[in-house]
This record gives structure tokens, sequence and C-alpha cells, in this order.
């Protein structure tokens, strides 16, 4: 699909007064979204497939002046890229200086494990501290991600020891 | 039991692993009054540092835990809970045994010592949500009438005072002293309160000893503790070092 094409069509969604409209192809797959209050410029979402993100950059620079939001990500039957970008993730800090343990004993299971899903409330660690012991709740809910700490190692106030994905 | 809260509510077992675990679990299945106390003849498992094991007889000495919730505290004053739990001790030891003469001295971090040999024990177990303590679980284990320790440097009630006591009236006792430092604690003043009283009861306070660490024996004196509850120690050339509870080894 070329540049212009696109543009043509951003317009006409525009003029039409739909709310949304998907176009997908082979190459790529289009999804122009109008605001609720009817204003002339659209947002619009390109999505393209991983294989030829330099396709997609120029359509974006050319419809971020009509104040359209843009997104590059791969089209649903691409596989997933893997996700390096940890910000959408929240972390658990550990609340003191001490030393991080995974289990409640040397012979004991491990609290929570990657994959596990947390709620608050739930035990994810245990700071030891100057002979004691400290359970480390959750306070928010999601799915661990990442154990950041090896187990039996010491940690500083505020250390991030896990991450969640909240979503 | 003269009392606001604390040992108001007894739970009485027969047998349990531990009475901190007992204690763990309980509050997070049933709601529990602030100040429950649970006790038990027969630890089976109960525990001091990760690892080491309390050894107790059976129905001889005290083996009990207590549930607070100091909320008030943050995570950096943590080490609180211990100050005041060996304080507590410490002044419920020096009441029973008033009518004897004895050295009773708290040993860094929490242990309490009677002419030199332990008499009691603490292990703390909190729970942390956001960087508030939400629960804590005081375990105290108190030699009362054993008299056998084998090997072991430690002593009783009965050992120093050479009579049998109650175990009821002891912990009725040691109940008190530890609602007592706990609302002391609360007070607008009082972590200073608190340290002063820690510091003046701290054994070997600012005597030259032999301590080591890291495989280096040195002389040294202990000057005092610092927030987080470490062991400040100022060494031959006048200069302060830190120590964690496993990093120093005591003469």
């Amino acid at each position: 699909m070329k540049l212009t094409e696109i543009q043509d069509l951003i317009k006409f969604v525009a003029k039409s007064g739909v709310s949304e409209v998907e176009l997908e192809t082979k190459e790529i797959k289009i999804v122009i979204k109008t605001p609720a209050s009817k204003k002339p410029e659209p947002a619009v979402v390109v999505q393209a497939p991983v294989a030829a993100p330099q396709i997609t950059t120029a359509p974006a620079q050319v419809v971020a002046p009509q104040t359209a939001v843009v997104q590059q990500t791969p089209v649903s039957h691409t596989p997933e890229a893997p996700a390096n970008d940890d910000s959408k993730y929240i972390t658990i800090k550990s609340p003191m200086i001490g030393t991080f343990y995974r289990s409640s004993g040397p012979d004991k299971p491990v609290f929570v494990n990657i994959g596990d899903e947390v709620i608050p409330g739930k035990t994810v660690c245990i700071i030891e501290a100057m002979k004691l012991f400290n359970e480390i709740e959750s306070d928010i809910k999601g799915k661990i991600v990442k154990v950041l700490v090896n187990d039996a190692s010491p940690v500083e106030y505020d250390q991030p020891l896990f991450l969640v994905d909240p979503s | 039991m003269d009392t606001l809260f604390v040992g108001q509510k007894i739970i009485q077992l027969n047998e349990v692993a531990s009475t901190n675990t007992y204690a763990i679990n309980l509050l997070k299945d049933v709601k529990v009054l602030e100040g429950s106390v649970i006790i038990a003849d027969k630890q089976s498992n109960g525990r001091g540092q990760r690892g080491n094991l309390w050894l107790a007889e059976p129905s001889m000495n005290l083996t009990f835990s207590c549930i607070l919730f100091p909320s008030f505290l943050n995570a950096s004053n943590h080490f609180y809970l211990s100050k005041i739990t060996a304080l507590a001790l410490y002044d419920a030891l020096t009441e029973i045994m008033k009518d004897s003469q004895h050295d009773i001295k708290i040993k860094w971090p929490n242990d309490i010592l009677v002419n030199n040999k332990k008499i009691a024990g603490v292990l703390i177990e909190n729970n942390f949500r956001a960087a508030q303590v939400q629960q804590a679980v005081i375990g105290i284990g108190l030699n009362v009438n054993q008299e056998n320790f084998g090997e072991l440097k430690a002593t009783s009630l009965k050992a120093c005072c050479t009579k049998t006591f109650s175990l009821k009236e002891v912990l009725a006792i040691v109940c008190k002293h530890l609602e007592t430092w706990y609302l002391k604690l609360r007070n607008a003043n009082g972590y200073s309160v608190v340290d002063g009283a820690y510091l003046n009861s701290l054994y070997l306070l600012n005597e030259w000893e032999h301590y080591a660490a890291d495989g280096q024996v040195f002389k040294a004196r202990i000057s005092g503790v610092d927030d987080s509850g470490k062991l400040v120690v100022e060494m031959e050339n006048n200069s302060l070092k830190k120590f964690d509870v496993k990093e120093i080894v005591f003469p």
C-alpha cells in the first residue's frame, strides 16, 4: 500500500463520520479510529509486520502532524517479538537491607516461581535482617515475570526483587 | 494477667512444630486479636536463627509467640521490635530474680544472658506490605525449670535461683513487660527511651575484648548499635566498624 493511499484513506474515514475502520492486506494492517467528538483528524493505528519496519516508519511521520496515534506492532499472524521493554512491568522492592530468601527454609519450596500469579497479601520472599525474619507480601496483582535476585544474597533498601506483569 | 492486651487471649497447645509458624498460619486464616499468645508445652521444631534449632525439654520452659500489629513501625525501624522484646525479657528477669544477685545482660542482638549464660532467645517474624510492618510474631524461648543443658553454655531460672517456678506466673510477668515496652515505643520519644535502656543493658558494652571476623582475631570494644541493628565496635586504632549478626564472633 502506498503512502498516498493511506493518507487518502485517512481523509476519507475522517469525512465519512464512521468511528472505526479496519483494513488488512498481506503486508499491512491498518486501524483508523475517529474520536467520539467528531474532530476532523482521526487517530490512526498502523500495524505492520516486523519484517518490514522501514515501510511503516514513513507513514508514521506523515500522520503524526495530524495528531494521529501510530503504533508499530506485528500483525497477528506473525510471531510476537520478544518483549525487551520492561517498562510495562511493576517491581516489588525490598523494604530493607538484609538477606533475600525465596523460601521459608533451606528445604522448603519457593514462595513464587516465574509465571505464578500474585495478589496483594501473597508472600513472595523473606528478607532476613538482624535475626528478624520479614515476610514480604506483594502489594500488587499480576504475574511474576522475573526474579531479579539470587536466593540467599544480600539486598539493599529499595532494591527491585521481582518483575511483575500487571496486565 | 495484669495487661491491657498482651496475653489476654492465650491459645494453649500441647505440642506444635513451632509456635511462630502456628501463629503465622493462624493470621492467614482468621482474625486474631492483637496481643494474642500461642504457647506450647512441647515444640518439636522450635527455631532459632535460620536452620538453628531451639532445644527445650517439654513442659520445663516457656516457649511462646505473641502477635502484635505494629503498623506504626516502618521498615527502617523494625529492629526496635527486637530491642523492646529483649528489654521486656530483661525487666521480667530482673523482677523475677530480684531476691538474688545476678548479672543480667542483653547480648546483641537479642539473647538474654544471666551470669554470662544464655537464658532466653528471641525469634521475630514480621510481615511486610508496602514497607509497613503489618504483623509481627514475637517468638520467645525462656529457660525456666530445665536444669540439664549438657555442653551448652545455658542456664535457667531454676538453675539460678534453686527453686521451681510456675510457667503461668513467669508468662504473665513477661507479657506485662512486653506490653509496657511496646507502649513505650509508641510514645513520642519512644525510640530514644528504648535506645538508652537497650545500651544500658548491653553485654560487653565499652569493654575491650577479643572478637573474630573474617578469620581474624582483633581487639575491640562495643560502642553501640546503629539504627538498622548492626553492632558498632571501636577498633584499637579508634576507627569504628559495623557488623551484621553472622559477621562477628563474640569472645
